[in-house]
Formats: structure tokens, C-alpha cells, sequence
């Protein structure tokens, strides 16, 4: 009987959870007519902005994860002094609300700024370049904690053994521990992407122009209210769609969750 | 580990190889060729400006058009704490660009140009409990300020203290006290000024009310003009549209709690400067003259703005040749026809 009763109570929370966060998308498309909705779809700016989330978004999280990951390694590995300090630093990014992390990334690449006089040609901000320093500041704290968390579960003696078998540091993290840490590594990647896409404070800032995604729904809105912003509403869900694909394509766990067992362990062996 | 690596690689392809990224990244060539125009301007322009003004502009004169939408304050306080350097700002009414003016270390501005004038009106949405009331009022039947007042009424302005509308409303309404001889309207409609239940930011004010969160909004004629809301219009000794009743409109002020300045009712002119940090000083003054010329103000007539002969104000002599050429000579013709 409690056996019973704790799968019920499991599936009626699941349920509220569900219908918590689908109910509100479908009772905006409730209200739209397939007409207008494919008007605003066929939008070019929309469609521009999209695209402009999307490249930023990769070359963001490419660029974090070049700096996050060795980063989230020294965390996991490196005995020093003061790492507390450094994991405060880390979480800085997550707690502050986005808008006050653009306004402070302004002072850093504002126009008024020593940094950005030094570089007088290069446009820092309103620029796809802004979108991105905006992106991987706010995404940043997914890629290291992730990584940093992936590392510190892999079973430590694999790489003693690696190391007592004649591999130095180098080979032993591209080897052992990176393989082993992968699935946690690509959660990372895949929130610090999805993090940058959704990004809207901080690129309000930095980069109001030219339009993500976020900030295109943003000023469809208070353009024309909802039934505006709903087709990059719609773009944004459907990228959801192939975020879950891309994840179920790229880690053993969603390969075996597809049943393609063989397809994980024959491509694994080969990936190194 | 290669995996998710080619997958962000062919994301990346994906969308570079699509027709749209080339538009893009013309836009980035021509801003290296013509330089991208950037105009700040005041919110309540947003769907004239971004779906009609900007891409007109750029069709005929080739500058691409960049524009961002924000409370006329708003924006005079970001150009003063170095946060935007706009190329040509738009703002509702001349205050925040007098502060731009009177800045005084260093001041961003220095004459500006009134082109339009708008008027306050009451928008309400269909969805309002109280909309039969709203009809009521808007065809003359029962007062508008008593719809207001009823219990339950919700009503939505904007920070008085971030948007030109915001004050605007404050000061209606403190009209209405004297127009009505009753002084007890503007605590009845608004209560506070800063008032929390009340205040919401431009973006999401109308989209709200459209929700049916709000039974009305406080707003210039022509946002609701452009968004389609129904309105109430408000008596022209009240409304900040008719500069016949300039007098008038001064009895009525508002008090900015940011540096202590007083705002005094006036006739609501929408005017531009060109700020002193412009960066395309050529595209600012080709904006200049397309919001001046007849298909500029043919567009702000139909989404519900009345263009005036330009007056300008402040050190006139830094006003672009070439804009002041323009105004002379509107001046010019409208003598001869006279």
C-alpha cells in the first residue's frame, strides 16, 4: 500500500509540474488565428533575430567552454588557498539579476570605458559582439558548474591508475577523466547555450541592436502586444524541441534512452 | 564528447548558409559603407518608428536604421551616465532633452526642434468589466473621472519619474481638479503620484490592459491610435494638445524627485536633437530632414501624431545648416502662400 502510495504522490506532483509550465503556451495559442500567426511567423526580422540568437549562442558557449571547462578542472583538482573565494566569483554571474550585469558589463565596454578606447575600431557594444560578452558573462556559471561537477564525480583512482601508468597530467585529462566527466560536460554545454539563448537583460544592455530573439519578443510586445510576440514565442519552443534531440543524439545516456546501445558503444571507443 | 562539438558546428553552418544571415550581415557591410543611423526614442512612437518610420528611412536614403525604444527620461539619463551614445533623439516633450541641455559638467545637447503635438487620452480594452461605463464616457454620457473613481477600477500609468506620460498624467489631473472644480479628482483617479498600484513600465502597460489586468491606461492619443485601443478624449483645457490654453496648462506641476526639478504643464510637443556624442553626424541630419519632409510627417499623421511647423529652441545657431535651411524655407513657403 505506502509502495502505492508514494508512485501516486510521485505522478500527481509530476503532473502539476507539467501542466505548470505547459498550460500558459497553450492558452496563448488559444487566442491567435493561423492567418496572423503565419504573418508574423514569415517575418524577416523575426527570423533575422532568431539566427542572431543562434550564432551567438554557439559561439558563446564555444568560447566559454575554451575558458570554463580547464577553469572547472582547476576547481575540481587544484588544492589552494581561498577557493571559497573563487566559488563566490563564480556564482556572481547567476545571482545578479541580468539587467545589472549588463549595466556593469557597460562599464567595463561602454563607449566611455579605457578598454574600448584602446580598441578604437572595434564596436563592442550594440553589436553582435556585445550580444556575445553579454551571453557568456550570464552563461558562465552553467559551463563551470557543470564541468567542475562532472570532474569531482569521476571515481579519483581511474586517474591515479592512469598516472601510475606512465600518463602525465595532459593525456590523463584528454583520456580518462574527459570521457568519463563527459555526459555532465554536455548538460553544461547544452544550459549555457540554452542560457545565452534566453538571455534578455544583460543584451539589453549591451546590445539592444541588432535583435536577438529575446529582445525581437520583447519589442514585439510592446509594439503590439502578445499576438505580435507570439511568433518568436513559437520559434523559441520549437527550439526546445531540438535541444531534446540534439541531447538524446549526443550522450550515451540519450543514445541508450533511444534503445541504440550498439550505436553508443561501438562510436565511444572510436571518439578518442 | 565530438559530438555535441559537431553539432555546434553545424548549427553554426546551418544558419550562416540560410538566406537571412546574408541580410545581416549586409547590414553590418553597409554600416561599414553608410553608417547605421542609432535613434533613441521616446516609447510611445514605438510601432511607428520600428514598423514604418525606420524602414522607409532606410529605403530612400540608404542608411540602415537602428532604433531603440525607452522612456524619454530614461533615455536622457543613459546618454548622461555614458551608458548610449544615440545618434538623434527623439524625445515626448522638450524636458528630457533640456536636461541633456543644462547638464552641467558637460552638456549633451544644445537646441532642439518641436515637429509634433500629441494630446493625453484615456485608452480602455474591450476586456474591462467597466467597459460600458468606458463607452459611456467616451461618448459624452457620464464623466470620465467618475468611470475612474469607481470602486475596483484599474487603473495603469506609467513612472512619472522615468516617462514624460507618467507626469503628463499627473498633471491632467491635477487640470481636472481646477476644470471641474473639484478638488478632490486627482486622488480619486490616481491617489499618489508614484502610486504602486498603479505604476507599471511603458513596454508591458498596454499588453496588460489588453490582458484585461488593467480597465484603463493612461496614454497619448496617438498610442491609442496606433495599437487600435478605444479612448476616451479629454477637454482640450486638460488634454496638453492645444497650445491656446498654454496659461492654463501651467497652473498644474510636477515635482522630478532626480535633481529636484519642477515640470510644469505645457502643451505636449514631441521634438529631436541631435546630441553632442553623435557619432553619424551625416545620417543624424538625413533623419532629421526625413521626419521634416512631407512623407515623414505623413507617416506620423497616420499613426495619430499632428506635425506642426518645427519651432526650435535653445543655442539655434548649432542647429545642421542644412535642417535650419529646411525650416526657413517651410517658413518661407508658408508666407508666400499666405
Amino acid at each position: 500500500m505506502k509502495h502505492q502510495g508514494f508512485n501516486i504522490a510521485i505522478l500527481i506532483l509530476s503532473g502539476i509540474t507539467v501542466a505548470y509550465i505547459i498550460y500558459p503556451l497553450v492558452t496563448i495559442l488559444s487566442f491567435t488565428e493561423p492567418a496572423e500567426l503565419l504573418n508574423s511567423l514569415t517575418r524577416p526580422q523575426v527570423w533575422n533575430a532568431f539566427i542572431i540568437s543562434l550564432v551567438s549562442a554557439t559561439i558563446s558557449t564555444s568560447v566559454l567552454a575554451l575558458f570554463g571547462i580547464p577553469f572547472a578542472y582547476f576547481l575540481a583538482k587544484y588544492t589552494i588557498p581561498g577557493k571559497f573565494v573563487l566559488r563566490v566569483i563564480v556564482i556572481i554571474p547567476l545571482v545578479l539579476p541580468p539587467l545589472a550585469s549588463g549595466a556593469l558589463l557597460l562599464g567595463v565596454f561602454g563607449p566611455n570605458s579605457p578598454l574600448v578606447k584602446s580598441f578604437p575600431g572595434v564596436e563592442f557594444t550594440q553589436s553582435i559582439l556585445g550580444v556575445i560578452i553579454a551571453q557568456i558573462y550570464v552563461s558562465s556559471p552553467f559551463m563551470i558548474l557543470a564541468s567542475q561537477a562532472a570532474f569531482e564525480s569521476v571515481d579519483e583512482s581511474y586517474e591515479k591508475i592512469a598516472r601510475v601508468l606512465g600518463n602525465n597530467r595532459l593525456e590523463t585529462f584528454f583520456r580518462i577523466l574527459l570521457p568519463l566527466a563527459k555526459t555532465g560536460i554536455i548538460i553544461g554545454v547544452i544550459m549555457s547555450w540554452v542560457r545565452a539563448v534566453g538571455e534578455l537583460g544583460a543584451t539589453m544592455m549591451m546590445a539592444y541592436n541588432p535583435h536577438t530573439i529575446s529582445i525581437q519578443i520583447f519589442e514585439d510586445n510592446a509594439i503590439g502586444g502578445l499576438r505580435q510576440a507570439i511568433s518568436g514565442i513559437i520559434l523559441v519552443v520549437v527550439l526546445a524541441i531540438l535541444i531534446v534531440i540534439i541531447f538524446y543524439i549526443t550522450t550515451t545516456k540519450g543514445r541508450q534512452i533511444l534503445s541504440l546501445g550498439n550505436l553508443a558503444s561501438s562510436s565511444s571507443s572510436g571518439e578518442q | 564528447m565530438t559530438g555535441v562539438f559537431s553539432i555546434l558546428a553545424a548549427i553554426l553552418i546551418f544558419s550562416i548558409s540560410i538566406d537571412s544571415i546574408w541580410s545581416v550581415v549586409g547590414i553590418s557591410q553597409a554600416q561599414i559603407y553608410k553608417g547605421k543611423v542609432f535613434v533613441m526614442y521616446a516609447a510611445s512612437l514605438i510601432k511607428t518608428f520600428e514598423e514604418i518610420i525606420g524602414p522607409a528611412f532606410q529605403k530612400e536614403t540608404g542608411y540602415p536604421y537602428q532604433g531603440e525604444a525607452r522612456g524619454s527620461i530614461q533615455v536622457a539619463n543613459m546618454i548622461i551616465d555614458g551608458l548610449r551614445k544615440p545618434d538623434f533623439f527623439v524625445s515626448a516633450g522638450t524636458i528630457p532633452i533640456t536636461k541633456l541641455m543644462n547638464n552641467t559638467s558637460t552638456p549633451f545637447a544644445e537646441w532642439l526642434l518641436k515637429f509634433a503635438s500629441a494630446e493625453m487620452a484615456i485608452s480602455y480594452s474591450p476586456n474591462s468589466r467597466f467597459y460600458n461605463d468606458l463607452e459611456q464616457a467616451r461618448t459624452g454620457h457620464i464623466p470620465w473621472y467618475e468611470v475612474l473613481s469607481k470602486p475596483g477600477f484599474k487603473f495603469g500609468r506609467t513612472d512619472p519619474e522615468l516617462d514624460p506620460k507618467g507626469y503628463y498624467m499627473i498633471i491632467t489631473a491635477k487640470l481636472a481638479n481646477l476644470y471641474y472644480n473639484d478638488s478632490g479628482i486627482k486622488q480619486k483617479i490616481l491617489g499618489e503620484d508614484r502610486n504602486t498600484k498603479q505604476i507599471f513600465p511603458e513596454e508591458i502597460l498596454k499588453t496588460i490592459l489588453e490582458q484585461g489586468q488593467l480597465d484603463a491606461v493612461a496614454s497619448y492619443k496617438h498610442e491609442a491610435i496606433a495599437r487600435g485601443f478605444p479612448y476616451i478624449t479629454l477637454p482640450d483645457q486638460i488634454n496638453l494638445g492645444d497650445p491656446t490654453f498654454t496659461d492654463f496648462y501651467r497652473k498644474a506641476s510636477y515635482i522630478l524627485q532626480a535633481g529636484s526639478q519642477t515640470v510644469f504643464g505645457e502643451p505636449i510637443y514631441f521634438s529631436f536633437t541631435i546630441p553632442t556624442t553623435v557619432g553619424n553626424l551625416d545620417g543624424a541630419i538625413s533623419f532629421g530632414d526625413f521626419i521634416l519632409s512631407a512623407n515623414g510627417k505623413s507617416i506620423l499623421q497616420e499613426g495619430g501624431l499632428n506635425p506642426i511647423k518645427p519651432i526650435a529652441e535653445g543655442n539655434t545657431a548649432k542647429i545642421p545648416s542644412y535642417l535650419r535651411n529646411m525650416i526657413e524655407e517651410g517658413q518661407e513657403k508658408e508666407a508666400t502662400v499666405l
